[in-house]
């Protein structure tokens, strides 16, 4: 008897209702974030809207405010029509999308693909009547309906804010504008899904992803520096993100090779699929024997070689921006003076007086959230260690709780210092034959004043570690996004201080842009460090749990 | 002879749930014990309590009369722990687990590591990532046994393992015996336990049921009889201590608790042709102990 007679087939409704379940558990694991992001980049939009029409309402003003601007081209992208509402809303959020857009597209598609597949959960999944290829297919349609959330939320709050006065976005504008929000998202969860193919391990597909990120922004911004390399753009998916304009002269023709980038990576994805082996991939992982192991004496040399490539690459990467950003100076600088007295005033309002120094103020502000950003995935890989029942190896040996704990958080804050410093050191570099009259002192004293943060970050990360782990990594991402969101939108909520005051940034001084306020940096890590205190006592009282 | 291992009242609640419920306990110095339990009955809890990896509600536990979780590292410096599953770090070499494992422990035997790398047929070059679940547990077993610690503390620790590397782990737990190490060994293989065990502790819904040796727990348990006759079989129904009562044709099958000597009376008296009776395995009682609670 043939295995399809012996076997009584189920009735077709349930056969058709079980055959996305592999999408449909992919949508409901990646929906949330998906959501929140789309929820933070639509109040973005309608908050810029609002910053443009009540702060610059005059046509003087916007057209100041649109010459001076461009001296922060170079950092987040060539704008265009400054002057209006809607090619400044435009410019405004393109940064930010693709910034918050690649984190949650790489973190998603490397972590439901190849994440699935280190942690044996994928095999369990091609158990069942599907194939890798059929399975991948479900995995990216599941992404997809996601993302698709993320847009219908934006594309809802740019309709609002479209229809404000002196917006006039128009339907269409509105839902290009909404699709240019969310193609970075969308071509990083594609080259995610590709680098989880091609990579041995999640990590290893994470990395990948991000160099891409880092080269597309690179060459995106030496298309920005010069003129005569315009044409680079055209090669950087964040170049193709800047020659949209959705709102501004849109270029569909833009829209070309971000479906095509898409496209190829997902058939390609599909296709590697089902030709690999399960655990298999094209780049392999290092083996061999690993390094001295006579190194590995106890919890802070495990920690240095836990998380020393993810640790180099985030302090190189941030350094590398900022040597590049600071070689870049003198073209910023050289806007900034040609568009003055307008500059002058913007800068000004925030406290910077020399133009070149306020520009190196604004850019070690983005070091900041890089160093935070840094300090909260150090918290999150220690609450890994926890949940993944690896720290019972050993603190069922000579380890003290609190031993592992101090030293956990201690190369944590030596991390972040270093971060700081290499950032200050690399704009250095980077600004060397530029001339910009700012000494190497000033940038390292820079470097430094934007590791408070970090610090901060580590202190509240142990203490929600302490109390309620489980709460860790939302805890610490939570601080990280709270304080940017604030920082957006602070000019919706110039008179509400106590708002202002609980981002982190707001407390972070733009040296060499001014003096860095040592006071009110010694109070941020003093407080860090009180709440890595309580964390610890908490931790040594409760009990060791794992997921 | 001293314990090595003592509770006393031992409870363990997560909110309503009980996870362990007054646990009286002691293991003596050099003594193996076999820690049984289904799923879900406590066993995990508590060696996880006398790891000092969480704290009682109720009750202390003490390892070398220092209490296990007030005093945790100076009673880990003597003992060595084998989770069921071994979750070390993918990025690091089998070579530098057992470096990290052994110098967190702070001393351990080359040499016998060595050894136990061949006896297990264990290869350290390759990453932990690489390895599957049967050889990642000869790695937790191995950075266990390379301490020569004096107490073992083993959860499920033949998980994994072919039989061939059974009987190897059966072979360095007789050495330890041998040595005067203590071993609790928490194991849902039945013959393992039997093979190896002075006592053994039967815990079922986070309380202990039972503890004693084999011979202790057979006394105390139904010994099945089987008897063929000449004739029709007598009625036993009525005898002191018998249950189970089978008639089929001129074969009877009961079981019986406490003395024989009533029922074998009756038989002896009834023309038996046959007569077996056989003492329940480790598995019997085992099993016996859940159907008689569930």
């Amino acid at each position: 008897m043939s295995v399809a007679a012996a076997v009584r087939p189920f009735p077709r409704a349930r056969r058709r209702q079980q055959r996305w379940v592999i999408a449909r558990h992919v949508a409901r694991s990646a929906w949330l974030w998906a959501f929140v992001w789309g929820l933070v980049l639509g109040l973005f939009v309608i908050a810029t809207i609002q910053a443009m029409v009540k702060g610059y309402p005059t046509v003087q003003e916007r057209l100041a405010l649109a010459k001076s601007m461009q001296a922060f081209e170079i950092l987040i992208g060539q704008g265009h029509r400054l002057d209006t509402v809607a090619g400044f809303t435009s410019w405004r959020l393109m940064t930010t999308s693709y910034i918050i857009g690649a984190i949650w597209a790489i973190r998603t598609s490397c972590g439901l693909l190849r994440g699935e597949e280190d942690a044996g959960r994928w095999e369990l999944l091609l158990a069942g009547p599907t194939t890798p290829r059929r399975a991948t297919i479900q995995v990216l349609v599941g992404l997809s309906v996601a993302l698709l959330l993320m847009w219908a939320v934006i594309a809802l709050f740019t309709l609002i804010g479209g229809r404000m006065a002196a917006a006039h976005f128009g339907v269409g504008g509105s839902l290009l504008e909404s699709i240019a929000l969310i193609s970075g998202a969308a071509m990083f969860l594609a080259i995610g899904a590709l680098a989880s193919q091609v990579s041995a391990t999640a990590g290893q597909a994470t990395m990948l992803s991000s160099v891409v990120v880092g080269v597309a922004y690179v060459v995106r911004l030496i298309a920005d520096a010069n003129n005569s390399l315009d044409w680079l753009r055209w090669v950087s998916p964040i170049g193709w993100i800047e020659e949209l304009r959705p709102l501004e002269e849109p270029q569909l023709v833009a829209l070309v090779p971000m479906v095509v980038l898409i496209v190829a990576c997902c058939v390609v994805s599909v296709f590697l699929a089902g030709r690999r082996d399960l655990n298999a991939s094209v780049l392999r992982e290092r083996t061999g024997s690993g390094g001295n192991p006579r190194w590995l004496r106890g919890p802070v040399s495990l920690t240095l070689r836990l998380t020393r490539t993810s640790s180099l690459a985030w302090i190189l990467g941030t350094g590398a921006w900022l040597g590049i950003v600071g070689s870049l100076t003198h073209s910023a600088t050289g806007i900034i003076t040609a568009s003055s007295p307008a500059v002058a005033a913007t800068l000004s309002r925030l406290g910077l007086h020399q133009a070149t120094a306020g520009f190196l103020g604004l850019v070690f502000l983005f070091a900041a959230i890089g160093i935070s950003l840094l300090a909260a995935t150090q918290m999150v890989s220690m609450r890994d260690e926890e949940s993944s029942g690896r720290l019972d190896n050993i603190l069922v040996r000579r380890v003290p709780r609190m031993a592992w704990l101090m030293g956990r958080v201690g190369v944590a804050i030596a991390m972040v210092v270093i971060a700081g410093v290499v950032s200050g050191l690399f704009t250095w570099i980077g600004s060397a034959n530029q001339h910009t009259g700012v000494g190497p002192l000033k940038l390292l004293e820079a470097g430094l004043n934007v590791v408070p943060p970090g610090v901060f970050i580590i202190g509240a990360g142990t203490l929600v570690f302490g109390l309620r782990p489980q709460l860790t990594g939302a805890a610490v991402y939570g601080i990280v996004a709270w304080s940017f969101l604030i920082d957006l939108l602070s000019a919706l909520i110039k008179n509400a201080d106590w708002l202002r005051d609980s981002s982190l940034l707001t407390h972070v001084q733009l040296a060499p842009g001014v003096n860095p306020d040592w006071g009110s940096n010694a109070i941020m890590v003093l407080l860090g460090l009180g709440l890595a205190g309580l964390g610890a006592l908490a931790f040594q009282r409760r009990d060791i749990a794992y997921d | 002879m001293t314990a090595t291992i003592r509770t006393s009242g031992l409870s363990k609640r997560y909110g309503n749930f009980i996870a362990l419920h007054d646990l009286n306990l002691e293991v003596q110095q050099g003594e193996v014990l076999g820690y049984l339990g289904p799923n879900g009955a406590g066993k995990t809890t508590t060696i996880r309590l006398l790891l000092g990896l969480i704290a009682p509600s109720a009750g202390h536990a003490t390892i070398f009369d220092l209490d296990t979780h007030k005093a945790a590292p100076e009673i880990h410096r003597h003992l060595a722990y084998v989770p069921g599953e071994a979750n070390l770090w993918p990025g690091l070499t089998g070579r530098e687990t057992l470096a990290l494992l052994g110098n967190t422990h702070g001393a351990f035997d080359e040499a016998y590591r060595d050894e136990l790398i061949a006896r297990f047929e264990f290869d350290p070059s390759k990453k932990v990532r690489s390895y599957s679940k049967g050889n990642k547990q000869k790695l937790a077993l191995i950075a266990s046994l390379m301490t020569r610690a004096e107490l073992l503390i083993l959860d499920e620790p033949t998980s994994g393992l072919d039989p061939l590397m059974e009987q190897r782990f059966r072979e360095s737990i007789a050495e330890a015996k041998s040595n005067g190490q203590t071993v609790f060994l928490s194991s849902h293989i039945l013959s393992e336990v039997e093979a190896l065990c002075d006592r053994v502790a039967i815990l079922r819904g986070g309380e202990l049921l039972e503890i004693g040796t084999l011979a202790e727990m057979r006394h105390l348990a139904a010994v099945r009889v089987d008897a063929t006759f000449d004739a029709d079989p007598p009625d036993v129904s009525q005898v002191p201590g018998v249950s189970a009562v089978e008639i089929q044709d001129h074969r009877l099958r009961c079981q019986v608790t406490g003395p024989i000597q009533p029922l074998l009376k009756i038989i002896a008296n009834s023309g038996v042709r046959e007569l077996l009776s056989s003492e329940p395995s480790l598995e019997e009682l085992f099993l016996s102990h859940y159907g008689t609670h569930t």
